[in-house]
């Protein structure tokens, strides 16, 4: 468990995924994509869904996003602060739009959440900031980089200060050096924010730099195979972590369980 | 094989040795650009200017049958003649008003109603067949129908413009609105806006490329329209002035109508182009 650094309240659940299962159903098909989930995500926690592709991860965190409706089960997600929204999420591969500059991409969900323009502007202002992005307002999203594209995504979505924020591979989309450094950004960011977080990712490494907890998912239909307790103390050091020996045997563990997983499907 | 191999390895007296080194157009990129933009629009404006004036050339070395093609120079002069009887003005101002607000009607009507029918799968699933089906009617066919409803003036014409911008600018919005990504969507939704903000903000902006290039076939198709429309059922305009000038017997009026049209054409898609830079700063 981990020592000294923030430590999920046991009692304080966030949210309650009470076994939930999706079916998707196409013309001649009918593909059960979860089935019977059951998952407690504690309040300031910062949990990853890992798992191959095609294993519903996206399609849970689409449904605690309401974007998707179960078929099966329910789930209860707790709502403390009236003022904030309950949740925002970052979505995989770049969704900012690119008709707005990068200061209204981040402005817009504020401005539907209640904010004036002026205090929207500022809010926006902060967050770019915060994610080095700032000179960059008034550029359109195609003139920047990809890196940077999705580092727009995450500051619109923590813009909102949701209590939940949900991240669909927030990262896969950009290449494996970039990727190393927005992990130490969002790291960083959630360290001082501490907000409760659902992070889905198909790598090791991240789920194990990021979370408090990896709820391992398996594939066809998806179920959660395991629930991980993520060991190191925060703050962490990512380079002190990626070299340390209870890494790598995490790493090894959960790496077999996945391949187990693979080799059945 | 090996004595091959063996063979280019060694050294021939006849080698020789490639040597890379920037290209004129590295060592001055910016004179490089200059004088390429200068050649593009030099051949813009000179390889309209050469064909002209080889026509001249051939119809005054008698090579052309002057009788159908009457050289260049001549049909400027006539198109001085019509200027100075206002007969000119006149036609341009008929045929460009007919095209004007046929192509506002119909392109309005079709945004509105393109937007509604796009967003709208059940809509779309009514509808569709039906609009596909008008719209392969070639609409010069309704002018009868049009003419036989509303009489000889204006109504009519206009009508058949409004018509066939409608038909097109429709389906193309129908298609950029029914086409916008759902991952732009579900931003939206996500951050719980609502319907009116997720139409403005994200469907609006979305579609509106597409959107834009279906305004700008329309307006090609409205000049093409109305010209046929003047032919038969009309005293005025640049479509009657051609048809006229047949009757006639008067090559020259005839190309000063044909080369106007074709002015109006080239300015209205230069005007479109224009409005597609203002409304979609984003592409590039």
């Amino acid at each position: 468990m981990a020592e000294g650094g923030p430590v999920a309240n046991d009692d304080q659940v966030k949210v309650s995924v009470q076994a939930v299962g999706k079916v998707f159903t196409s013309k001649a098909r009918r593909v059960e994509a979860l089935a019977a989930i059951d998952l407690d995500v504690r309040d300031g926690e910062f949990l990853c869904l890992l798992g191959p592709s095609g294993c519903g991860k996206t399609t849970l965190l689409r449904i605690m996003a309401e974007l998707e409706s179960p078929s099966s089960g329910r789930i209860e997600m707790r709502h403390d602060d009236p003022d904030r929204p309950l949740s925002s999420v970052v979505f995989q591969d770049y969704s900012v739009f690119p008709w707005k500059t990068i200061m209204d991409n981040v402005v817009f969900p504020l401005l539907q959440n209640g904010y004036r323009r002026r205090e929207a502007r500022e809010v926006a202002r902060h967050w770019l900031g915060q994610l080095d992005l700032a000179g960059f307002e008034k550029s359109f999203p195609d003139t920047v980089s990809g890196g940077m594209k999705q580092r727009v995504a995450i500051a619109r979505a923590l813009a909102l200060r949701p209590e939940l924020l949900l991240m669909d591979e927030p990262l896969a989309a950009l290449d494996a050096q970039l990727r190393l450094l927005l992990q130490e950004k969002l790291l960083d960011l959630w360290q001082h924010n501490q907000n409760t977080v659902v992070f889905v990712t198909h790598s090791i490494d991240e789920a194990l730099l990021l979370g408090d907890r990896i709820a391992v998912m398996s594939a066809r239909p998806g179920r959660i195979d395991t629930v991980i307790d993520v060991p190191f103390a925060r703050p962490r050091d990512p380079d002190e972590i990626r070299a340390s020996p209870d890494f790598a045997a995490l790493r090894d563990d959960i790496w077999h369980r996945l391949r187990r997983e693979l080799q059945v499907s | 094989m090996t004595a091959d191999l063996s063979q280019t390895r060694a050294p021939s007296a006849a080698a020789t040795s490639k040597v890379i080194v920037p290209s004129a157009r590295e060592r001055d990129p910016r004179g490089y650009a200059r004088r390429r933009r200068l050649l593009e629009r030099g051949l813009a404006v000179g390889v309209p200017i050469a064909l002209i004036a080889l026509w001249q050339g051939l119809a005054s070395a008698g090579v052309a049958e002057s009788q159908y093609f009457p050289p260049p120079l001549e049909i400027a002069s006539s198109w001085g003649e019509l200027v100075s009887q206002g007969v000119y003005f006149e036609s341009v101002l008929a045929s460009v008003q007919r095209i004007a607000l046929g192509y506002l009607f119909g392109t309005l009507a079709a945004l509105v109603i393109g937007f509604a029918i796009g967003s709208s799968k059940l809509a779309r699933s009514a509808l569709e067949p039906t609009i596909a089906a008008l719209y392969t009617v070639p609409k010069l066919a309704v002018l009868p129908l049009l003419l036989l409803v509303f009489g000889l003036g204006e109504t009519s014409k206009i009508l058949l413009v409004a018509l066939t911008c409608f038909f097109v600018v429709l389906i193309n919005t129908i298609d950029s609105v029914a086409g916008v990504s759902t991952k732009y969507t579900d931003v939206g939704r996500s951050c719980k806006a609502s319907r009116w903000a997720v139409l403005w903000h994200i469907t609006l902006p979305a579609a509106l490329p597409q959107t834009l290039t279906g305004m700008r076939i329309a307006s090609g198709m409205a000049v093409i329209v109305i010209v046929g429309a003047e032919f038969v059922a009309a005293d005025t305009g640049l479509g009657f002035l051609v048809w006229n000038s047949w009757n006639l017997g008067v090559p020259e009026y005839m190309f000063v109508g044909i080369v106007s049209i074709s002015l109006i054409g080239v300015i209205a898609t230069a005007l479109l182009r224009l409005v597609e830079r203002l409304l979609t700063p984003w592409n590039r």
